[in-house]
């Protein structure tokens, strides 16, 4: 297979505060400054680590995207009956933090 | 209106996403159906719950290398799914399985032809596409109308519906060319039976990219990213908009900045989306739930040879062979069912045609052909060639002005024909053996569109028949001269117009039911001698 986008930069970026702040943001995980600062070191040593790996020589090796030697498998394109999925809306409930009148409910999103 | 571009390139790319009509969805076997109640098409694999796995669906892979072949495109044996992380209350796993770096179909192309308000050819051209990829659509979320609700509420019986993101190359030059454009794939679905390409739900939206440069400038200028589009008016205006917009920036020395874009049909402008101002980082890695995907090149070779012939083709046919117009060509072509129909009935006409013709060559009706062809003729001689043209045309003719204001896009998409096709094939057969008249077949279809009666019975029990006797014409026009005499007269004395008059007069005498041709020949003949 021939990607059609390359990934551009292999060099990992030196990570810093205001990349914590990224991260932070983008995973919903509120940090606290001393959080920031101890999960900024654990991410440096956790590259060097990862680092290892970018001494391995890959030029002529395909990208592994499983360890599985297998093909995605399929199934036909047919309905499960509604009483078979089980879903009744008194157990999604159960699993969601407001279900009500069968819909979740979340804090107001509109996008403009 | 196109703006006036003189010193800048308008540079257009379409982000197309269309639904697929498969019956569940794309990783899970819920129903894809619309318009039930809430939350009600889903399970532990599309609500997102941890461990539940994906399994792919076989239809929406078919039918996206269905496309890929349809649009000449590289249809890859072995794709991938990644997942593209955001956090969006419309999508419970927090990530929407797409394809990146390895999509079904690579590279494609799309003709386009571009025709004016009188559906007369402008200019052809082929839109090349960049890539053609299979993704889980998002869930529903509604917004209470009253901003002080400070709750909105999510539908996810939408939620991991497949759909196939087409990606054009940015090789359109003007909001036309991306209406055209997006009006041909969405054809192209619908003819593939792919897509319902039901826009009004959404079924088939856009995103459209806009730029412009310098022209004979190489480099692209900085594009903005217009969202959601899903009405032609609305592409057309919002890339109006835009190209007025970036122009007015560029000509005073300002800068584009790129952006994603909303489009307000209402205003008729674009304005940046707010949500979107932090720059986006979806954190692409490749599906670990999902392996390899594997199309075989004999499902595609089978794919290949059990395609129906596309629309594109069907138009150049319907030029060639029966000689139709571009604008009558692209109508007659524009969806499957009404070229169904046309084939059909023409068909039927020639069929029709052919049968009647030994005692048809000694009837007078003759030179009834449209063309102005001496006599129809089998298709061994040279003019029989044009028997199959001329009874197209007038099929087309029948369905353009008689069929198409009966007809509603719902019961085009459903096939529901007010009249058989057949019944069209019978009438255009008749009309150029000069049997009726085209005021009688206007006459003849509302009696069959408003009984279960044939054409064979209306035209009995109505007496809707031209009178191609000879003698009969001449006995009605010898009647007509006597009566004016004065007229025949001024005729014979240089007054040409005078034979319309007498013309008309004979036609009223007729009751309307003189084969025309037959009898100004007669009257013709009549007064010169
Ligand atoms: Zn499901």
């Amino acid at each position: 297979m021939t990607p059609m986008t390359q990934n551009t930069s292999s060099k990992a970026k030196t990570p810093s505060l205001k990349m914590m702040e990224h991260l932070s943001k983008l995973s919903r995980i509120k940090l606290s400054d001393e959080e920031k600062q101890s999960f900024l070191s654990d991410l440096k040593h956790i590259l060097v680590f990862v680092e290892k790996i970018n001494e391995v020589d890959t030029e002529n090796v395909q990208p592994l995207y499983s360890p599985v030697e297998a093909f995605t498998p399929t199934q036909k394109d047919v309905a499960v009956a509604l009483n078979e999925q089980s879903m009744d809306h008194s157990k999604i409930a159960e699993n969601a933090p407001n279900f009500q009148l069968g819909y979740f409910v979340v804090p107001r999103v509109i996008e403009e | 209106m196109e703006a006036k571009n003189l010193e800048f390139e308008v540079v257009i790319g379409l982000e197309v996403h269309a639904q697929l009509n498969t019956e569940t969805k794309l990783f899970c076997r819920c129903r894809t159906s619309f318009g039930e109640q809430a939350n009600m098409n889903v399970c532990p694999v599309c609500l997102g719950y941890p461990g539940a796995l994906p399994v792919l669906n076989e239809k929406a892979l078919v039918k996206a290398a269905l496309l890929g072949l349809a649009l000449q495109g590289k249809v890859n044996e072995q794709s991938l799914f990644e997942r593209k992380n955001y956090f969006y209350p419309d999508s419970p796993k927090a990530y929407q399985i797409s394809q990146l770096q390895y999509p079904i179909v690579s590279a494609g192309v799309l003709p386009i032809h571009l025709r004016n308000k009188n559906g007369e050819d402008l200019y052809s051209k082929e839109i090349q596409i960049e890539r053609v990829q299979l993704e889980e659509d998002a869930g529903k979320l509604m917004h209470s109308e009253r901003s002080e609700v400070k709750q909105s509420y999510v539908d996810l019986n939408r939620c991991s519906t497949p759909l196939l993101e087409i990606v054009s190359k940015p090789d359109m030059r003007s909001a036309a060319e991306a209406v055209e454009y997006f009006k041909s794939l969405r054809r192209l679905l619908i003819y593939l039976d792919i897509s319902d390409g039901n826009m009004q739900d959404g079924s088939m939206r856009c995103d459209v990219n806009v730029s412009l440069r310098a022209r004979g400038q190489k480099a692209l200028g900085t594009r903005t990213e217009t969202k959601n589009m899903n009405t032609f008016k609305g592409i057309e205006e919002a890339i109006q908009y835009e190209i007025v917009r970036q122009r007015a920036l560029l000509l005073s020395g300002e800068k584009v900045i790129q952006e994603t874009m909303l489009f307000n049909s209402n205003t008729g402008k674009t304005k940046p989306m707010r949500s979107k101002e932090e720059a986006q980082d979806y954190r692409y890695f490749p599906d670990p739930d999902l392996f390899t995907v594997f199309f075989s090149k004999e499902n595609l070779q089978s794919l290949k040879e059990a395609m129906p012939e596309l629309p594109d083709a069907k138009f150049h046919r319907y030029k060639q062979e029966f000689l139709l117009s571009s604008y009558d060509a692209a109508l007659m072509s524009s969806s499957k069912n009404l070229a169904g129909y046309f084939e059909h009935a023409s068909a039927e006409a020639l069929a029709l045609f052919k049968e009647a013709k030994p005692a048809k060559e000694s009837s007078a009706a003759g030179e009834s052909s449209a063309a102005g062809e001496s006599s129809p003729a089998g298709e061994s001689s040279p003019a029989g060639k044009l028997q199959g043209p001329l009874l197209a045309k007038r099929v087309c003719n029948l369905i353009s002005t008689e069929l198409l204001s009966l007809l509603t896009e719902v019961r085009l998409e459903q096939a529901l024909f007010p009249v058989p096709a057949e019944a069209i094939g019978s009438m255009a057969a008749m009309l150029e053996q000069g049997l009726i008249s085209s005021k009688m077949a206007k006459e003849i279809f509302k009696a069959l569109s408003e009984t279960d009666k044939t054409v064979e019975e209306i035209v009995l029990e109505r007496g809707l028949k031209l009178i191609c006797d000879e003698a009969a014409l001449e006995a009605i026009v010898d009647k007509v001269l006597a009566d004016h005499a004065k007229v025949a007269a001024d005729f014979k004395s240089g007054k040409a117009k005078a034979m319309g008059y007498l013309i008309g007069q004979a036609m009223k005498a007729s009751k309307g039911q003189a084969e025309p041709k037959l009898l100004s020949k007669i009257i013709q003949d009549k007064l010169k001698s």
